[in-house]
């Protein structure tokens, strides 16, 4: 019989996680995040509760990527996903200025003094 | 042969009437000025010189304004399209020089260089216009002794190819990328340039490269 001691720590992660899913699910009811989003973000957090719960996933996934520390695996992903979701949110800020100067353009245009 | 002027302002009330009366001075009548959403005198001076005014209702950075300057000299249907910058740098003597090889036949898009005249340049400025070139060439595999220069002449047929995006500084290269991907031929003037102890404080400053770069190469990963 395997005996899980539960942490406070892993009580406030997964007490977060699950806030966190929450809004996932409130923000695709309101239309607010698309599908794929939606998937993204609940794969996040549910990872999130899964290594919380079971620190042997993480210990898993490190023996196959021979990386010595199963929380090294974490941070590692943690990264990757922080720098995926700035690069995304850069090509965003990106296009939506350009979106402001063809209005900026179109007005200035329209109105010749 | 029509010829359209487009100089982007953006807060240069010390120089914009300089500028246009020297213009004018010279014959040059159409004049295209944005004004990029100044918060000085800069439209109220422009509007005042007669020339046709379109205004930014924000900031948008050069290459915003120069974009606009190039859409509204377009619907009037120009044989050739010149920029020129605000803050009194660029002589209109030049414009002469800089249009002949296009008038000629010989290129579709001219720079005016100050770098194969460079006197008076100060050093800073000479290093970092040439780390400037080196990036443009770089990246877009296009080498011009001053990739930065704001006296240019198109065209009306490189006006209408050329396709800008940038909003800010970047445009310079943004402009010899767009050339190259038109197979436009691109061909370069010397210009004199006058350094004024105005135009230098309101010329880039060195470390304003740095966000050019990040940003040309972010495009280059982006495409």
């Amino acid at each position: 019989m395997v005996v899980i001691t539960i942490t406070p720590l892993q009580i406030v992660v997964v007490l977060f996680a699950l806030f966190a899913l929450s809004r996932v699910i409130f923000r695709l009811k309101e239309s607010n995040i698309t599908k794929k989003e939606a998937f993204f973000w609940s794969l996040v957090w549910i990872a999130l509760i899964i290594v919380v719960f079971l620190p042997g996933v993480a210990g898993f996934i490190a023996g196959i990527l021979g990386i010595g520390r199963a929380i090294d695996v974490v941070v590692y992903a943690a990264i990757i996903v922080l720098f995926y979701l700035i690069f995304r949110i850069y090509v965003r800020l990106e296009k939506i200025d350009h979106e402001i100067t063809t209005i900026v353009r179109k007005i200035a245009i329209r109105k010749r003094k | 042969m029509k010829l359209s002027i487009i100089i982007p302002a953006y807060n240069e009330e010390a120089t914009i009437s300089h500028v246009l009366r020297g213009l004018k001075s010279k014959g040059y009548k159409n004049i295209v000025v944005v004004d990029d959403g100044s918060i000085d005198k800069t439209p109220h001076i422009a509007k005042k010189e007669g020339v046709k005014l379109h205004s930014h209702i924000i900031n948008r950075g050069l290459g915003g304004a120069l974009g606009t300057g190039i859409e509204a000299a377009l619907l009037e249907n120009p044989d050739i399209i010149v920029t020129l910058d605000a803050d009194g740098q660029h002589d209109p003597k030049d414009i002469k020089k800089l249009i002949k090889p296009i008038i000629r036949g010989e290129a579709d898009v001219v720079i005016g260089s100050r770098m194969l005249n460079p006197r008076g340049m100060p050093f800073s400025k000479r290093v970092a216009n040439k780390i400037g070139n080196f990036i443009t060439w770089l990246l877009f595999g296009v080498y011009i002794s001053d990739s930065q220069s704001g006296l240019r002449a198109f065209s009306k047929n490189a006006a209408q190819k050329i396709n800008i995006k940038t909003n800010g500084m970047e445009v310079s290269s943004e402009i010899l990328k767009e050339a190259k991907r038109n197979n436009l031929k691109i061909k370069e003037v010397p210009i004199k340039t006058i350094y004024t102890k105005y135009s230098i404080k309101k010329g880039q400053k060195w470390w304003h490269g740095f966000k050019v770069l990040g940003k040309l190469v972010l495009r280059k990963l982006m495409r």
